[in-house]
């Protein structure tokens, strides 16, 4: 029994103070208590992060032809250009992941260092790659290397800062194919006995060209395209008067271009038996023609036109009136090579 | 009349805003977890190597001219259905001229019109 | 002496020491502790190389001449069941590295099979080399083959369809040692 005023101690009575708070905490300690899994995930979250920048990073390097497509022929000299490049992907068209393109790799793995590196035609590192590949706010750090695995030897290309030892670095590794190009169309001339045409005239048909799947495709407006001509040295004396390349059929602009029509590159660059080439040189053993990639993309052409490459010399050379430049003409097709990619980030 | 106890206050107030605190940043760092833990997560779930695997085997189908063979129709269907859950479907349409590819392996469903191909 | 003045103090008190313990423990056994994220990360890297992997395997390296494309090395692996051979270029592809960090060779392995419809268009299952997977933490990845028309196939292969194109099913299993 109660008795007002005396403190029992057999009583299990608590104060109303001390329940309220005693119930508040307990609340709030079971619910902290049940949240202790994700404390444990934080301590983790960084590792994963930098994992999921590297493998979108592949993927925009792997699978995507980038931004705009034949960016390899920007030249980065030129703040304009350089501003063009919206995305580094090394792909060679849109549907055919995995398929690299030789010209892309190459001038990916072109850079230099600021400040020198804005005023020439290579990539800024890290500003470059961190803004066209990467992407994000955050200034992470890269490796991203390339190391070929086929039979013809490619450089250890690699760009970024060194992997680190202690921390921990978001990592993927792609495996790919590189397609690879060793193509030239030679004409060797011979000395028969029915000479007539003084004149070389090369027909590119750009529609044959291009009706090739891309990963075997040789492609003229963004790639170098490069003819042989030898055997001069068995004909009687030859002098070279004229090399230009023409739109064919021969109507409306631009018509005919000349060798001397551009001094920088892009241009039609013309050897003779290796010397550059003066109209009125004599020629001894060969003709070279290449033709810089991206030329005809200068020029204006576009994937249903056709050219004629024309060099007119002084004599009589040959009795064929047009050779072709397509699949069963040239030397060496493209063909595909493994290679293997390695993203790091962190 | 008993008054009720007024000591003691400012413990409880206090306790109850230290309590409340500390929910709210065991919030916090639970969600935060739950940020990087659907990542990589949400890359495998979504089946892109198979869906450019299915495209590539269709589009091999067009360019071997077997793409009107059903024998192949069921190749792809049977199989898939059986070892990995998936349903694949393609159609011809001559007329038209565009295939028609579906798949959908319960998580991700994708549909293309492949136009004159 | 004794008496129950104080108590909000004492469970306060004890309320604490409790949580820092616990606190205490959790942060130093956190340390070592492989939580599922890790291991979502480590499948996502393997799958995505595997798929990598058969892929390019899958594509020719040349066109081939105009009246007849050529087949990509993986379709002539498949018809003449040379699993040696797909074994030493599969594990070729997934296991090398660039070299950036030193000389590296990774230490992956597979066990692959293959399924195709037989002749009474039932799914048959044959393996296609590899090593016996025990419990390793491993993907699977797979890949269509286009098989054309063969009036033999393989005896590997028993009850395949003759005399018709067909797909089938690589599957291979994927995991570090």
């Amino acid at each position: 029994m109660r008795v007002p005023g005396k403190i029992d101690h057999e009583e299990g009575l608590l104060s109303l103070d001390f329940i309220i708070g005693f119930t508040i905490f307990m609340v709030a300690l079971i619910f902290v208590a049940i949240m202790i899994s994700g404390l444990l995930v934080h301590l983790q979250s960084r590792t994963i992060d930098y994992d999921a920048v590297a493998y979108r990073t592949s993927v925009v390097l792997v699978e995507d032809p980038g931004e705009p497509a034949n960016w390899h022929l920007k030249n980065l000299t030129f703040p304009a250009e350089r501003d063009d490049v919206r995305r580094l992907g090394l792909s060679v068209e849109k549907n055919y992941p995995g398929i690299l393109k030789l010209n892309k790799v190459e001038k990916f793995f072109n850079y230099s260092t600021p400040a020198g590196c804005y005023v020439v035609d290579k990539f800024c590192k890290p500003e470059d790659y961190r803004e066209r590949l990467i992407f994000g706010d955050y200034p992470y750090r890269f490796n991203i290397s390339l190391r070929g695995l086929g039979p013809t030897p490619l450089p250890p290309y690699s760009v970024g800062s060194e992997i680190p030892v202690n921390t921990s670095y978001g990592f993927i590794k792609r495996i790919v194919k590189i397609q690879m190009q060793n193509t030239t169309l030679t004409i060797p001339l011979t000395p028969e006995p029915d000479l007539n045409q003084t004149t070389i005239t090369i027909r590119i048909p750009f529609s044959d060209l291009y009706a090739r799947a891309p990963p075997y495709r040789i492609d003229p407006l963004n790639e170098e395209l490069n003819v042989f001509i030898n055997g001069f040295g068995s004909l009687s004396q030859t002098n070279i008067t004229d090399a230009k390349i023409c739109t064919f059929p021969l109507i409306g602009t631009p018509g005919c271009i000349g060798e001397d029509a551009y001094a920088d590159p892009p241009r039609m660059n013309v050897f003779i038996d290796g010397i550059s080439y003066i109209p009125g040189d004599r020629v001894d053993d060969n003709v070279t023609l290449i033709i810089d990639q991206g030329f005809f993309h200068r020029v204006g052409y576009d994937r249903f036109d056709a050219v004629d490459a024309v060099l007119t010399f002084d004599a009589n050379v040959t009795n064929q009136s047009m050779f072709y430049y397509n699949y069963t003409t040239v030397d060496s097709l493209p063909w595909l090579e493994p290679a293997v990619i390695e993203v790091s980030v962190w | 009349m008993a008054r009720m106890n007024e000591d003691a206050q400012w413990i409880v107030m206090l306790g109850f805003i230290i309590s409340i605190i500390l929910v709210f940043l065991a919030l916090i760092v639970n969600q935060s977890a739950l940020v990087g833990k659907t990542t990589s997560e949400s890359v495998l779930d979504f089946s892109k190597s198979e869906i450019q695997d299915v495209r590539a085997e269709i589009i091999e189908y067009n360019w071997n001219g077997t793409l009107n063979q059903p024998s192949l129709q069921h190749d792809l269907l049977n199989i898939s259905l059986e070892q990995k859950g998936a349903i694949i479907w393609y159609e011809f349409n001559q007329t038209e001229d565009y295939i028609f590819i579906h798949y959908n392996d319960g998580t991700t469903e994708y549909n293309e019109m492949v136009r004159n191909p | 002496m004794v008496n129950d003045a104080g108590q909000i103090y004492t469970i306060e008190g004890i309320a604490a020491g409790v949580l820092m313990i616990v606190t205490a423990y959790l942060v130093v056994s956190t340390t070592t502790v492989l939580t599922p994220q890790d291991v979502h990360i480590i499948d996502m890297q393997l799958q995505q190389l595997g798929n990598d992997a058969l892929a390019m395997m899958d594509t020719p390296d040349q066109y081939g001449s105009t009246t007849i494309r050529s087949y990509s090395p993986l379709t002539v692996m498949v018809m003449d069941y040379n699993h040696n051979a797909f074994g030493y270029q599969f594990l070729s592809y997934v296991n090398n590295t660039t070299n950036i960090a030193g000389t590296g060779y990774d230490r992956l392995n597979y066990y692959a099979n293959i399924s195709y419809l037989n002749d009474t268009f039932q799914i048959q299952t044959v393996p296609f080399g590899g090593q016996p997977y025990y419990r390793e933490n491993a993907v699977k990845v797979t890949r269509w083959v286009y098989l054309p028309a063969n009036s033999s196939p393989n005896i590997a292969y028993p009850g395949m369809r003759s005399d018709t194109n067909q797909s089938v099913l690589l599957e291979v299993l994927l995991w570090r040692e």
